[in-house]
């Protein structure tokens, strides 16, 4: 039985605990207390690493690891990123910058990116349509990073699926071709 | 859906920056079948009129610094309701004359629409608008595909397991919106690659990649 891990990374309030509730087979355990950052209209952050889990017909199982979202952790992001299969970068357009948002992870995690696969999704487009998904295509093409972005719902199931699926298809491309 | 091509590229940045915001708040409209690429072949192409090179358009449209009687001109400063207006004429136009009868010789779009028995390698140059992809998986799974890796047609078909006319037409698409690189590399038959990264073996990557579909149900 071989273990393998899939990160959701993003700012607080992005959805990683939610998202990975969605697909996750149980319940996602949670280091969630009590946020003390009064400017982020939320009651409860992870300070720790949240999980979930699916385990395959194999026997295989992928831990669903929510990093923390506060850039202070971000001695963290790289140390889980070391093993990962795919990092899913969720960002929240309705924060004040979201754009910026993007590029701390793709920073953060600029070491690992070249070969790590990678999705990106924006939530909250719907209720905040500005920046839009071409903004943030733009900010890939300047960067020369092409990578999987879609509009998502966290609490949609199949939206997490797709990213997912994104990830695994860059993982079938690295396998296969010239 | 057929993608109009619309360009930009001697436009000053300040206009370009107002002419996306314009583009943006219009594709808001299903209906609305613009986009703003980055290289030729364009529809339309928008520019100053001092331009004097040569540009290569199917239409240019012209930008003057006070209203003219011209056809395809446009005064300064660029109102969204103005250029929106133009647009609609131009696809309308653009479309009439797409529909007419063309002499065998001046049909350059069918000759250049990838046959899905063509041997090239495609590699995507940047990721498609969401109007091209939806939230379809099959054309979302293609796009990361060659977002990745330069492929041939059977290759993403053997990868997708979908048919060689569905993956031809999902590059035709990307490709008819500028988002295509077409490589002509060395054709070998499809092979596994080298292993790497977490995983040894490649047979076990993709019998991992089958278990986790299976898993989540795709």
């Amino acid at each position: 039985m071989n273990e393998y891990k899939i990160l959701f990374t993003g700012t607080m309030g992005a959805g990683k605990t939610t998202a990975i509730g969605s697909v996750s087979e149980a319940a996602p355990i949670v280091t969630d207390v009590a946020n003390t950052d009064l400017s982020l209209g939320k009651e409860r952050t992870t300070v720790g690493l949240d999980f979930g889990l699916l385990t395959l017909a194999s026997g295989d199982r992928i831990r669903l690891f929510g990093t923390p979202g506060q850039q202070r952790f971000d001695f963290l992001w790289k140390i889980l990123a070391k093993s990962a299969i795919g990092l899913i970068i969720l960002v929240d357009n309705s924060r004040s910058d979201p754009l910026a948002d993007l590029v701390v992870y793709l920073d953060g995690f600029a070491e690992d990116l070249s070969v790590l696969p990678c999705a990106i999704g924006i939530g909250r487009l719907d209720t905040h349509p500005v920046p839009t998904l071409e903004d943030y295509i733009d900010i890939l093409a300047n960067r020369n990073q092409l990578v999987p972005i879609m509009s998502v719902d966290v609490r949609r199931r199949e939206d997490v699926v797709l990213l997912i699926d994104t990830l695994l298809a860059q993982l079938e491309a690295n396998t296969f071709g010239a | 859906m057929t993608i109009l091509r619309f360009g930009i590229p001697h436009l000053s940045d300040p206009e370009v920056r107002l002419v996306k915001a314009f583009f943006r708040l219009y594709s808001q409209d299903p209906t609305f079948r613009w986009t703003i690429v980055e290289g030729p072949p364009y529809d339309v192409l928008l520019v100053d009129e001092s331009v004097s090179e040569d540009v290569v358009a199917g239409t240019v449209l012209t930008l003057t610094p006070v209203k003219s009687e011209l056809p395809n001109t446009l005064e300064r400063p660029l109102r969204s309701d103005h250029l929106e207006a133009w647009l609609k004429k131009a696809e309308y136009d653009l479309r009439n004359a797409r529909l007419q009868p063309q002499p065998p010789e001046e049909q350059p779009i069918d000759e250049q629409r990838i046959d899905p028995t063509s041997s090239s390698h495609f590699k995507l140059r940047r990721w498609p608008p969401p109007a091209l992809l939806g939230s379809n998986p099959v054309r979302v799974r293609m796009a990361t595909l060659i977002s990745r890796r330069a492929l041939r047609l059977d290759e993403m078909a053997a990868i997708t397991e979908q048919p060689l006319a569905e993956c031809a037409a999902v590059v035709n698409l990307l490709r008819g919106a500028g988002l295509i690189e077409i490589q002509d590399l060395p054709d070998k038959p499809m092979t596994m690659g080298r292993a790497g990264g977490r995983f040894a073996d490649q047979s076990v990557k993709q019998s991992f990649v089958s278990g986790v579909r299976n898993k989540l149900g795709l």
